[in-house]
């Protein structure tokens, strides 16, 4: 046998799934680096089967260290997460498919960031998302457990922040980039994570405590509306916020707010 | 004060440091395997590396790629100034912490 033999290759998936949790940029080095240590040392020393578990173990340690292509991973498990929950409670799930297989496909094709711009309106999403789940877990918390048959003004309450949070978001969004576009774009994300956080939130209070009717055949419905919800106000919250900037004529915040933000 | 280093980063910039112009991932990662003497996680030097760029003690260029690697592109690593001087730190304290012991340590 040849010392290195360029004919051999790895397994094709393994190589196919370090593609895919790695950000592009570095792909293609890491991958170069595998495939060059595969090929010159361990096939030649190992043999087949030897070496391509050792390629299933230097990707797996890859995965098990994502941090920079973490959005989109921690994504896929969320809803992944929120599929299994159906396995609990008999969910109405027929709009619910719909939102996670587009919610999905954004995972999978929009989380790696193509430019500081499109970089810098994933965090923000990220940011806002994480904090309007955060919020709507406290709100359950604080309305189902702590006063036991609701509280009567808590309906009023809820529609109150399920418009205010995400226009809020919206209107950040636009005044921070400077562009509706870009503000939509953040609101999405938002959406998303804010809908996974809260809909997975409120599944483990409802496990967990076996808090009643906080998360009851509704919650296919409850998943999805929030993300549709929030697009809808957060839209009009970047309209709001881009008016804004040209009434007041002003620039973005920090104009190019994302070359700053690393 | 330089930064402060682990065991694991040391081994990784004396092996930039070695290899010189040719400090790419491959070459880093059996570099440090051979010099810890035990199997090293490809991952594990990939995150050491993306730390060290980060904390600006290295930088790093696409170079061109080779056959055995079906043409993929390498990164090459280069020790900076401030890399340079964590290193140095780090030997210093080393030997600082030794001064007076006499070694190996006996009971």
């Amino acid at each position: 046998m040849s010392r290195s033999d360029n004919s051999v290759r790895p397994p094709r998936w393994a190589e196919m799934l370090l593609r895919f949790v790695l950000p592009s940029d570095t792909a293609e080095t890491v991958s170069g680096d595998l495939l060059e240590a595969y090929r010159d040392s361990v096939y030649p020393r190992l043999g087949r089967w030897r070496a391509d578990l050792w390629f299933v173990r230097q990707v797996a340690g890859y995965i098990l260290r994502i941090r920079t292509t973490s959005l989109g991973n921690w994504i896929l498990a969320g809803l992944l997460l929120c599929v299994f929950t159906t396995t609990f409670f008999p969910f109405s799930m027929g709009l619910m498919w719909v939102v996670i297989t587009v919610y999905a496909c954004a995972a999978v094709f929009g989380t790696r960031p193509r430019n500081e711009r499109h970089a810098f309106v994933l965090r923000l999403g990220q940011r806002w998302g994480i904090a309007i789940g955060i919020w709507w877990i406290a709100f359950c918390l604080c309305t189902h457990l702590l006063i036991p048959h609701g509280l009567p003004a808590g309906i009023g309450i809820d529609l109150a922040f399920a418009f205010l949070l995400p226009f809020a978001s919206g209107a950040h969004g636009a005044l921070q980039t400077g562009s509706l576009r870009d503000g939509v774009r953040i609101i999405f994300w938002s959406g998303l994570i804010s809908g996974v956080i809260t809909f997975l939130g409120v599944f483990a209070i409802n496990y967990v405590l076996n808090v009643p009717d906080v998360l009851d055949d509704s919650g296919g419905f409850l998943f999805s509306i929030t993300g549709i919800l929030n697009l809808f106000c957060g839209t009009i919250g970047s309209c709001a916020g881009r008016i804004l900037l040209e009434r007041t004529g002003r620039g973005p915040a920090e104009p190019p707010v994302w070359k700053s933000r690393k | 004060m330089a930064e402060t280093l682990g065991t694991f980063e040391q081994a990784v910039l004396l092996a930039i440091v070695r290899l010189q112009g040719d400090a790419y991932g491959r070459g880093i990662l059996s570099e440090v395997q051979d010099r810890l003497n035990r199997e090293v996680a490809a991952g594990a030097v990939h995150a050491t590396l993306e730390r060290l760029e980060a904390r600006g003690l290295i930088s790093s260029r696409i170079g061109l790629g080779t056959p055995i690697r079906d043409g993929r592109a390498r990164r090459f690593y280069r020790l900076e100034a401030s890399g340079l001087a964590a290193l140095n730190e780090a030997r210093a304290t080393v030997k600082s912490l030794w001064r007076g012991i006499r070694w190996p340590l006996k009971v």
